[in-house]
């Protein structure tokens, strides 16, 4: 279950990331650029399933990630499966409201931009570093879209809860 | 899963992505990942079918739009044609001309090769435009040199089947043999990031002008001599030795549509070694 919720979930992000893509050739780059909506996958399932999905989950997205990115092989995989591993081990060890969460999701962003700066400093001749607006940008997306998502669960997850309820109620009557 | 085995994976993880980086360090002549050349064969046709369905799309809209123009349109083409003929019928008796006297002195050009027309499925944004992702009908080879109409767009460094990643020549990695035009300079130009280009080891003492076009220079064994790279937008006093000059690429990277991939460069040296020594 826990691998076929995590390709599907990877798989719809990768294809709304293309999406976005294209439509940033239409509307502008700033919005694309912003937006990683595989991290924001990995964040989720390593939140919800533990480090070790995490990390699997962000390695893959980070090599799909570089698979669409020009660049290094390998940079953005490495910062995700951290990410990965990162995010569920604060939400094993630290007490989180779901509200809260979402800061979760803001750091993530911050910590692997941050991990692919350090990797392309040590790696890379002329290391090409994002600005800080472009840093913060991808921060507060990451976290609106971790709002998002996590705000959709919640709802799919009581609605899931209420119709088991009712259906419940309905069997005992007859 | 416990928190030591989940270190155990960690850290396993980390080992072997390090390996697959560290594969492309070590040398630039190993080519790409059998990894990499899988992730861009699984992500050209997801790519390729957004790309189809956003070009559907936005054809039927301008479709629409322009109904009203196309038999405006259609006149003002056919007057294009007749002068088109006219200017081919010119250029006929000019290459005549031209057999005529190669006749005359014994000289022999190379003929024309084929061109594969590719159409630009992924445009990554992400990373300040540094690659696409290209589908060609025959596939391509790595190294294979891919333009556009207005001049050089980049190399192919992934071919994976029909889809291939081309490194553009904005990316800071990229380096182009170059030549200014007009003066015949040489020097080499380097992606410079935010989609510019810049000339570089080009001597204080050269005529630079803003304005001035680059050429790729052919002396890189990967791109072509003559193509157009782009123009002079700034020059400035580098260090003692060199200009600092500032290129704008001849290509709009974000109107790429189709591309060309020319046929690789022929490496007279590379198959038998050095040629003997001159007499």
């Amino acid at each position: 279950m826990l691998f076929l919720r995590s390709a599907l979930a990877l798989l719809v992000a990768t294809f709304l990331q293309i999406v976005l893509q294209q439509l940033g050739n239409l509307w502008g780059r700033g919005v694309a650029s912003a937006v990683d909506l595989l991290l924001v996958v990995v964040v989720w399932i390593a939140l919800a399933s533990g480090p070790g999905a995490g990390q699997i989950v962000g390695m893959v997205a980070g090599f799909l990630a570089d698979g669409l990115a020009g660049g290094l092989y390998g940079l953005q995989a490495i910062a995700n499966t951290v990410v990965g591993y990162g995010a569920a081990v604060v939400r094993q060890r630290v007490v989180l409201q779901r509200g809260v969460l979402i800061l979760v999701f803001a750091g993530a962003a911050l910590v692997q931009q941050l991990v692919v700066a350090l990797l392309q400093f040590l790696l890379v001749a002329e290391p090409e570093v994002a600005s800080l607006p472009s840093v913060l940008a991808r921060v507060v997306a990451t976290a609106a879209l971790g709002a998002l998502l996590l705000s959709l669960e919640g709802r799919v997850q009581s609605g899931w809860r209420g119709w088991q309820r009712r259906r419940h109620s309905r069997l005992r009557l007859r | 899963m416990s928190g030591r085995q989940a270190r155990w994976l960690l850290v396993v993880l980390l080992i072997g992505e390090f390996v697959v980086l560290s594969r492309q360090l070590a040398t630039t002549e190993s080519g790409p990942s059998l990894l990499e050349r899988m992730t861009v064969r699984a992500l050209g046709p997801l790519a390729h079918a957004v790309t189809g369905a956003e070009g559907q799309l936005s054809g039927f809209v301008e479709r629409r739009r322009r109904s009203r123009t196309l038999r405006e349109e259609n006149r003002r083409l056919q007057q294009r044609v007749a002068e088109m003929e006219r200017e081919l019928l010119r250029r006929q008796s000019v290459e005549l001309d031209f057999q005529r006297l190669a006749a005359a002195v014994r000289y022999s050009r190379e003929a024309s090769r084929d061109l594969q027309v590719g159409d630009v499925v992924y445009l990554d944004h992400a990373s300040a435009r540094r690659s696409i992702l290209v589908a060609i009908g025959g596939g391509a080879e790595v190294g294979q040199t891919v333009v556009d109409a207005s001049g050089v767009v980049g190399r192919v460094v992934v071919a994976s089947g029909r889809y291939a990643k081309v490194q553009l020549v904005t990316d800071p990695a990229s380096a182009v043999g170059a030549m200014l035009e007009r003066s015949r300079r040489q020097g080499v130009a380097r992606g410079a990031g935010a989609g510019t280009l810049r000339l570089e080891y080009v001597p204080s003492t050269a005529e630079v002008r803003v304005g001035d076009r680059v050429v790729s220079a052919g002396i890189d064994g990967i791109y072509p001599r003559g193509l157009p790279l782009g123009t002079v937008e700034e020059v400035t006093p580098g260090n003692d030795l060199f200009l600092r000059i500032r290129l704008r690429p001849a290509v709009d990277f974000g109107l790429l549509d189709t591309v060309y991939v020319l046929p690789p460069v022929e490496r007279p040296f590379e198959e038998g070694g050095a040629p003997d020594a001159l007499p």
